[in-house]
């Protein structure tokens, strides 16, 4: 009889945790070995969906306005990196000790954003007439970054999405305003989204399909828009469409509330409201509020991790529960006049490996025809003449929405065909 | 209802219906290419494993049918009580469950042996493989 093969010894470690991994490590080189490089065992890790026992930790900038220095502080929470103690609760922010930013983020670089193990940062170069922006993404924990060229582009709006191929090889996409760069195709690009802008600062995963609110300008209407993260990249589907004024949904976030898509948004007289939509009739509920009379705060960054979203919102953090429905205050009030402008969740996982500056060159090439000006392409070509035509017509909302759902679908499947290519009516 | 008669390591002839052996994607492959009348010898595998093999794939398929009254919890009973077997069965039932490939039960005994690493040190971990190895040497 045979002992386990390294094959099966893989099989059986591929569904430790990450914190278990690491100890597994200690028995024997082999095993190091494959824990440590091995690609497969990243892919059968990812199938197995155990790499979710992430470490969260909530980094908080913002602009003393007593020193006028930029302060970072920390809020830490998780089994695996055992640089701080380990509370099961949840703490108050922290002062990071000195050096650790650059941990996080690579000298003259600032941490943007987020996703999945992997961190966005911006770095300045000096140029003699103009400063030129690039950017970094890697892994804090391996300190592997790889850099990505810059786009002239005012950071307004900027969101890091991660995914997996089907190998288990991780890919990245970056949103930045109105570009997207895929680190598969390794261009910047101008996805147009049938005429629609985005309206919610993140995506949400419900059911394996991602979700994101847009609008449309030209009817003012709300969109739910599906956005594949594997599909071509400007293949969004209209999922529905929404009178904007009745709805009242404006600068949102969305999240994942009890399998359902929810919406974390704003109320005017003060005060933040969950919805949740009904996918039977498409009306958006109230779930859960909070509110406060005396003042109206603007909704700032959010975040989620796990069942927990954090909303910057006034001076302070305020966290909800998408389980118990319920909010809490993280940080009412900083003491140290601390005024906030960021708020980035790291979540730290160590397969997740930065493999960009890879993108086959015939994928280059496909993106550089199909994109030509997408570099210059600025502002949106609104046009979409069958939508145009329906809200003249004194057809309702709902209604509008499933013709536009059917156009979309219509749109899609000949964007793959090739025969009629909408990018082409909006002069691409 | 066709059987097909698989033949263990020790020489002992399991009749089984033919929907339950294909469930063993190798067994599949092997019916495929050599036809239902002659025996499947599978050397690699004993009676005994055999045995909880077919057990396994048994209560299953019954529980998967249309009409079955077991719950989720009576399913997860039986996985726990199924892998609650020593060590040296256990491997041989990830050897077992590899070499006849079927998923399920492959999936089933490597998250129980992950599950054993995870709640020992490294040094036990380090002698339950090799005394495992040593076993059956």
């Amino acid at each position: 009889m045979t002992s386990l093969s390294p094959d099966l010894e893989l099989e059986i470690l591929s569904w430790l945790s990450a914190r278990d991994a690491v100890r597994a490590q200690l028995v024997c080189k082999a095993w190091a070995a494959l824990l440590r490089g091995d690609s497969r065992f990243k892919a059968l890790w990812r199938k197995h969906g155990r790499n979710t026992a992430k470490t969260l930790l909530l980094l908080h900038h913002g602009v003393n306005r007593k020193t006028s220095r930029l302060q970072t502080r920390y809020h830490y929470r998780g089994p695996f990196v055992s640089i701080f103690k380990h509370k099961g609760k949840v703490t108050r922010l922290k002062h990071v000790p000195p050096g650790w930013k650059q941990w996080l983020a690579p000298q003259n670089s600032q941490p943007l954003v987020s996703h999945g193990g992997l961190v966005l940062c911006r770095f300045m170069e000096r140029k003699t007439f103009m400063n030129k922006q690039g950017f970094l993404v890697g892994n804090p924990l391996t300190q592997q970054w790889v850099s990505v060229p810059g786009v002239q582009a005012n950071i307004c709006s900027c969101m890091l999405t991660t995914y997996a191929s089907d190998e288990g090889v991780v890919f990245f996409r970056i949103w930045l305003n109105s570009y997207v760069f895929d680190s598969r195709l390794g261009v910047w690009t101008v996805p147009q989204y049938q005429t629609v802008s985005m309206l919610s600062s993140n995506t949400v995963c419900v059911g394996g399909v991602c979700y994101r609110l847009g609008e449309c300008w030209q009817h003012g209407a709300l969109v739910l828009l599906e956005i594949d993260d594997m599909a071509a990249i400007n293949s969004a589907k209209w999922v529905h469409a929404w009178c904007m004024k009745e709805v009242g949904i404006y600068k949102s976030y969305m999240l994942e509330v009890g399998g359902e898509i929810g919406v974390l948004v704003e109320v005017a007289s003060g005060g933040l409201r969950v919805l949740v939509l009904d996918r039977g009739n498409w009306t958006w509920n109230e779930v859960s509020s909070f509110l406060i009379r005396k003042q109206a705060y603007l909704l700032g960054e959010c975040c989620t991790v796990g069942s927990l979203t954090f909303a910057v919102w006034g001076r302070g953090i305020l966290m909800f529960d998408s389980q118990s429905l319920k909010w809490d205050w993280l940080e009412k009030r900083s003491k140290a006049e601390i005024i906030m402008q960021k708020l980035l969740s790291v979540e730290l996982d160590f397969t997740a490996v930065a493999n960009i500056n890879t993108p086959s060159e015939k994928m280059k090439q496909v993106c550089a025809s199909r994109y030509r000006n997408a570099f210059f392409a600025r502002g949106m070509t609104r046009c979409f003449s069958g939508l145009k035509a329906l809200s003249g017509s004194g057809l309702s909302w709902p209604e509008i929405g499933k013709v536009a759902a059917e156009q979309s679908k219509g749109v899609r499947l000949s964007e793959k065909n090739e025969t009629v290519d909408w990018s082409r009516s909006l002069q691409f | 209802m066709v059987k097909v008669t698989l033949k263990s390591a020790e020489g002992d002839v399991f009749e089984v219906d033919e929907e339950l052996a294909l469930e063993s994607l190798m067994v599949k492959n092997m019916i495929e290419d050599v036809g239902l009348d002659s025996a499947i010898s599978l050397p690699n595998v004993s009676s005994t494993i055999l045995a909880k093999v077919i057990e396994y794939i048994k209560f299953h398929m019954d529980a998967q049918k249309d009409g079955s009254k077991k719950t989720s919890e009576e399913i997860k009973a039986f996985d726990d009580d199924f892998v609650n077997v020593g060590i040296p069965t256990l491997f041989e039932m990830v050897l077992a469950s590899n070499y006849l490939n079927v998923k399920s039960l492959l999936s089933l005994t490597c998250n129980t042996v992950a599950n054993m690493i995870k709640t020992k040190p490294p040094a036990e971990v380090k002698e339950m493989f090799t005394s495992a190895k040593q076993a059956k040497a």
